[in-house]
């Protein structure tokens, strides 16, 4: 048997990355199906549906709107903020200072932290509503809602002023299950990113760990490019007449 | 294998935090104090949305600064998840039958 040489050069395959770099590619590749996927079906139910809640319509006096744009507004620059101090993370660790890398990874975690507190402020409020999947507003009951004993469920699809019907509990239902469905995957791969920016920023850093905040912070943009699209599509696109 | 890296700038950072921002104060404004048509107000929220996109792919996660392969991983799951929305849009969009 004859032995044959190769240098490195000559069996180096793949891309000129380096593989963990690549892994990390190619698992955002598969993100991109898996949240587009429940995009599309959020996409293609909104347009089948034949009423939807407008984030503008006041459910019923005195209860506010299904979300609040303001609120998604001010989370999504909190969002933004986070990636911003994720790259200046990532800046820092390159020119090997890893307090300041540590400081900006910690501000990561923080406004992680007030993005997912917000969220779960507008959970209960929906929760409190009745509005979830399977929840009392999508079945038109006529229980009266907790802390609004003049207010049923079903108040909440009835009439507008000009006793125009502008929802159906059916509809309330379909909004609920998207809504969670994708704003609670977002979360959870929020909650993710921010174990494993605990995880950096509870260990000693050092150069060698540039990689891991540069790896890190391709997942998180990735998380944050997801919310870029979520937040127009349930904050602030209005339903049409 | 080498770990070549993207320029890195401070300022350009900052500068593309308040682009994002400004934008997103922009796509609020467009949907709830400008009363446009509903036609007007999907292309600006949308249209200001993919810019965003676009500046954190290619200067937070450094797509601008990467070689050919880039193309490779990001073109595929794009063309897939459309071809799902265009496969699946005519089935029960428009039809209002959920109403």
């Amino acid at each position: 048997m004859s032995s044959i040489a190769h240098t490195a050069d000559e069996v180096e395959l793949g891309p000129p990355i380096p593989t963990a770099k690549f892994a990390i590619w190619l698992f955002l590749a598969t993100e991109v199906m898996f949240f587009g996927a429940f995009i599309g079906a959020y996409i293609v139910l909104r347009s089948g549906a034949g009423a939807w809640p407008d984030p503008h319509w006041e459910l019923a006096p005195g209860l506010g709107t299904i979300v609040d744009p303001i609120i998604g507004t001010l989370n999504t620059v909190v969002l933004l903020g986070s990636s911003v101090t994720v790259v200046l993370a990532h800046a820092a660790a390159l020119r090997q200072q890893m307090s300041r890398a540590r400081a900006f990874i910690g501000l990561t975690i923080l406004l992680g932290l007030a993005f997912l507190v917000v969220k779960y402020f507008e959970y209960s409020h929906k929760i409190h509503l009745g509005i979830y999947p399977g929840g009392p507003a999508g079945m038109g009951s006529t229980h009266p809602i907790h802390g609004h004993e003049n207010l049923t469920y079903a108040d909440l699809t009835a009439p507008d002023a000009a006793g125009n019907p502008r929802l159906t509990p059916s509809s309330l239902n379909l909004f609920a299950s998207c809504y969670f469905t994708l704003t609670g995957f977002h979360a959870l791969h929020m909650v993710g990113g921010i174990l494993v920016w605990a995880w950096l920023f509870l260990k000693k850093l050092t150069p060698a760990n540039e990689r891991h905040i540069e790896y890190t912070g391709l997942y998180w943009h990735f998380v944050d490019i997801v919310w870029i699209f979520l937040f127009p599509l349930f904050y602030l696109l209005p339903t049409r007449s | 294998m080498e770990h070549a890296h993207a320029p890195v700038s401070v300022k350009l950072y900052a500068v593309i935090g308040t682009i994002l921002v400004v934008g997103t104060v922009l796509a609020f404004v467009f949907a709830d104090a400008l009363h446009l048509s509903w036609g007007a107000t999907v292309l600006m929220i949308f249209g200001i949305a993919s810019f965003k996109v676009l500046l954190v792919a290619l200067y937070f996660m450094h797509l601008k600064f990467e070689g050919r392969w880039k193309y490779i991983l990001t073109i595929p799951p794009l063309i897939l998840f459309l071809g799902l929305l265009l496969a699946l849009l005519p089935d029960i969009a428009g039809l209002g039958r959920y109403g």
